[in-house]
């Protein structure tokens, strides 16, 4: 007897759907289980209510709203574990030298629970009576304290979720190293940059909530063990991975500044000297070219008091090291004789060479701005070459402020 | 970030001890003031004046054969051509702007600057009064006192002045015979002295020599009215300064004779002690010039009535010492009220005599020492945190 093409063909995907259906329900049905799936990255953070630690109820977006945050939930039953605690005292510095604010949430009634938590320099600590937070998150099915499974959030400014650090694995354990370098890079998170990747079809883009998820999505994870995830982590590798980088790669950057030294190195005689200026800069990697323009006014004791004004137009080139810590920079051009001297009239051309081989630079005034202290920069400048040279040699001291801007990539 | 810190504090201290130095250690000057930053041009306002040339306070009486000197100087170098290499006219230009010779024709200007360059260099040796181990490194030699009127060490006491006397006399005897030997010559005068101009630095320009040594007799002569006691009422030499163990620690009053002071080196005409004291500086500096101006008109040789005319102006009075404060002199008593003190040495910015030299010969050895020295204090200041940076760097890399 021949079957109908037909029915062969509803019996197989009957047959398939029974394979995959019949152990999933199985699995599904165990109140063990956590079936929800972890919110990820591109995500939006849902609202939810928590408690302070004095019972004041607050909003979660109105906690978060225009601030990098990272969010961690941590289930009660991980409350009382050492390594717990040992954790976020070892990652807290670090994450908010980086610019985020810490909110810890826990479901923990118990006093112990809270004590321990607390304990926690200067904590974040919130409240989650219901659970209400966790299922939000997809941290948890239901207002069960023992579905829930530990997670790490950091979260930009808009309510998006840019890192997700989430396992009930116990072999996964949270790295803190993974989570400070993530928070690092989540930093230079660009929302417009963001909205341009998803309009040209993002290769990894996230999921929206509107497609359905995969069927091994909605099996959820197993429930977290008591003694996973939080591993201590390498107190030196965070303070490397949390340097503050002041190199300003890939940026149009503009430096004003102003040198003085009091001794001329040729004439060996005291001759103060002040050269306030501008440069103009492009930086690539750690390297970049720049103009630059300065005033160069010297003054001779010599008999009475003399001024003598020199301007320097010329093109350099830089090196950065240390995250821009360190500067270094050599330029040369054109040094323009701009005043009468006993000797030469104003309008001569010579040269002049500038050598900066170690500049100090740390962080000011936000974060595209940097002061630079150059403790002692070598000034050669020539602006009368013929007949009877015109030379002014310098070790000036030079402190400069730099604003940088990125360039569109 | 410790090391870092610490080069850092290490580049700042060394900033600090950089201006702390150029704070202790400027220099005071030793006979009546020259003309710099911080103070007035006595010995140049003074031979100005002693030429009648002077547009301030310090033009006295005029002397007419002092007027005849310079029209003699300016027609000789009229004849023989004034010097025209670029620094040479600098320096004209310079004092001219300075003194305001605009209207001077340019033999003048050449004759006047001449004279200036003289009067300075025994302050200066021609270097900028601003580099002081320059200056300082002449100050101190020994050998050099007599052409400021001061005593050597070993000239002490009573005998000691008349030490000074004899010593700067014979020194004057000699400039004063060079300068009657350049002019009976009949030539251009001609002489390589170095000049130091402000932003260029030191260069050597042609000066009319007749002028230029005058110019070194005056100053002599002039700070025999700065770093002697005279008596008020005959201005006779009483006792002469001891600079150098004033300076050099070691002093003692009662054998040394009296201490430099920056207040006789001080020219202000509106003061009643300066200013018969400086208007006889100028009166004698004129009748020096008058002295060795009645042998050029004739192009003689004979110092005699220059001699004659020193022999007056250190006309030495015995018997005054500290013991009887130096005959209760007024000078003495005005002395008192800024004596030098020991130099505040500190950085290697004085140097002994020994280390120095004016000799033009010897200025590509100076210039290797000064810039061994500016690369070792650019190594210190700048290398040094550049090396730590590296070590930083190094270890740092995982």
């Amino acid at each position: 007897m021949r079957l109908p093409h037909r029915l062969v063909t509803i019996f197989l995907i009957l047959l398939a759907s029974a394979t995959i259906a019949v152990p999933y329900s199985a699995y599904a049905n165990d109140p063990s289980l956590v079936k929800a799936r972890p919110k990820i990255p591109g995500d939006r953070v849902p609202d939810f209510k928590i408690e302070d630690l004095t019972g004041n109820t607050k909003f979660f977006r109105n906690l978060t709203n225009g601030k990098f945050v990272m969010v961690a939930f941590v289930p009660s039953i991980l409350t009382l574990q050492e390594n717990v605690k040992a954790y976020f005292l070892a990652i807290r510095p670090f994450i908010k030298n980086l610019g985020y604010e810490i909110i810890v949430v826990t479901t923990a009634q118990s006093a112990q629970a809270r004590a321990q938590l607390y304990d926690l320099k200067n904590p974040d600590l919130y409240i989650d009576p219901d659970h209400s937070s966790f299922v939000a998150m997809g941290l948890a099915d239901s207002n069960n304290d023992a579905s829930a499974i530990p997670a790490i959030f950091l979260l930009s400014p808009e309510g998006k979720i840019l890192s997700t650090f989430a396992s009930s694995d116990p072999q996964i354990q949270f790295s803190g190293d993974s989570l400070v370098l993530a928070a690092r890079i989540a930093k230079k998170y660009d929302p417009n940059a963001e909205k341009s990747l998803f309009r040209n079809g993002p290769t990894t883009a996230p999921r929206p909530h509107s497609q359905p998820m995969p069927l091994l999505d909605t099996l959820g994870p197993p429930p977290p063990s008591p003694n996973s995830n939080f591993a201590l982590p390498d107190n030196s590798v965070l303070q490397l991975l949390t340097v503050d980088d002041l190199s300003h790669t890939n940026s149009l950057w503009i430096q004003g500044g102003l040198g003085v030294t009091a001794y001329d190195a040729r004439r060996n005689a005291w001759s103060p000297r002040w050269s306030p200026g501008l440069q103009f800069g492009r930086r690539f990697n750690r390297l970049g070219i720049f103009l630059n323009t300065a005033l160069d006014q010297t003054f001779d004791l010599t008999q009475e008091v003399k001024r003598l004004d020199v301007i320097h137009i010329g093109l350099g080139v830089e090196s950065l090291a240390m995250y821009g810590r360190v500067r270094s920079s050599v330029s040369g051009g054109f040094a323009i004789l701009n005043s009468d001297t006993d000797i030469d009239s104003r309008g001569k051309i010579g040269w002049y060479i500038d050598l900066r081989p170690i500049s100090f630079r740390w962080r000011a005034a936000g974060p595209r701005g940097a002061f630079e202290l150059t403790p002692l920069s070598l000034n050669i400048s020539v602006p009368v070459t013929r007949g009877i040279p015109l030379i002014l040699v310098g070790y000036m001291t030079m402190l400069t402020y730099e604003f940088a801007t990125p360039v569109p990539q | 970030m410790i090391t870092q810190r610490l080069a850092i504090i290490k580049v700042a201290i060394s900033i600090a001890i950089f201006i702390g130095c150029f704070s202790v250690s400027i220099p005071d000057a030793n006979a009546f003031k020259i003309v710099s930053a911080l103070t007035d041009g006595c010995h140049e306002n003074i031979t100005l004046g002693a030429l009648g040339k002077s547009s301030s306070a310090f033009n006295g009486d005029g002397v007419p054969s002092v007027a005849a000197l310079l029209t003699r100087f300016t027609q000789r170098v009229s004849a023989t051509g004034i010097p025209q290499d670029e620094a040479s006219r600098g320096l004209r230009r310079e004092n001219a702007n300075r003194y305001g010779w605009g209207g001077f024709s340019e033999a003048q200007q050449y004759i006047l600057a001449s004279f200036l360059a003289g009067v300075r260099a025994p302050d200066t040796g021609g270097y900028s009064i601003v580099d002081f181990s320059q200056i300082r490194g002449s100050h101190i030699r020994d050998d050099e006192q007599s052409a400021h009127f001061l005593r050597r060490k070993e000239f002490d006491g009573g005998a000691g002045d008349i030490a000074v006397i004899q010593e700067t006399t014979t020194r004057l005897m000699n400039l004063a015979n060079l300068v009657l030997t350049q002019w009976s010559s009949g030539g251009s005068g001609e002489m390589l002295v170095r000049w130091t101009f402000a932003f260029y630095g030191e260069r050597d320009v042609l000066v009319f020599g007749p002028a230029y040594n005058l110019g070194l007799i005056a100053h002599a002569v002039q700070d025999s009215y700065a770093h002697a006691l005279r008596d008020e009422n005959d201005l006779r030499v009483i006792a002469i300064a001891n600079y150098l163990e004033v300076i050099l620690d070691g002093f003692s009053d009662a054998r040394d004779g009296p201490g430099h002071s920056e207040r006789l080196d001080q020219c202000n005409v509106n003061d009643s002690f300066d200013f018969p004291r400086i208007n006889e500086a100028r009166r004698q500096t004129s009748r020096v010039f008058e002295s060795l101006d009645l042998q050029m008109a004739t192009n003689g040789l004979d110092t005699t009535a220059f001699s004659a005319t020193l022999a007056t102006i250190f006309d030495y009075k015995p018997g005054c010492d500290e013991a009887n404060l130096y005959c209760n002199s007024l000078w003495y008593q005005k002395s008192l009220e800024d004596v030098s003190k020991p130099y505040e040495v500190g950085c290697g910015l004085v140097h002994s005599h020994s280390d120095h030299d004016h000799h033009h010969g010897e200025a590509p050895g100076k210039m290797i020492t000064s810039l061994s020295r500016n690369a070792m204090i650019f190594f210190l200041l700048a290398v040094l945190p550049l090396l730590t940076v590296l070590g930083l760097r190094r270890r740092s890399r995982f």
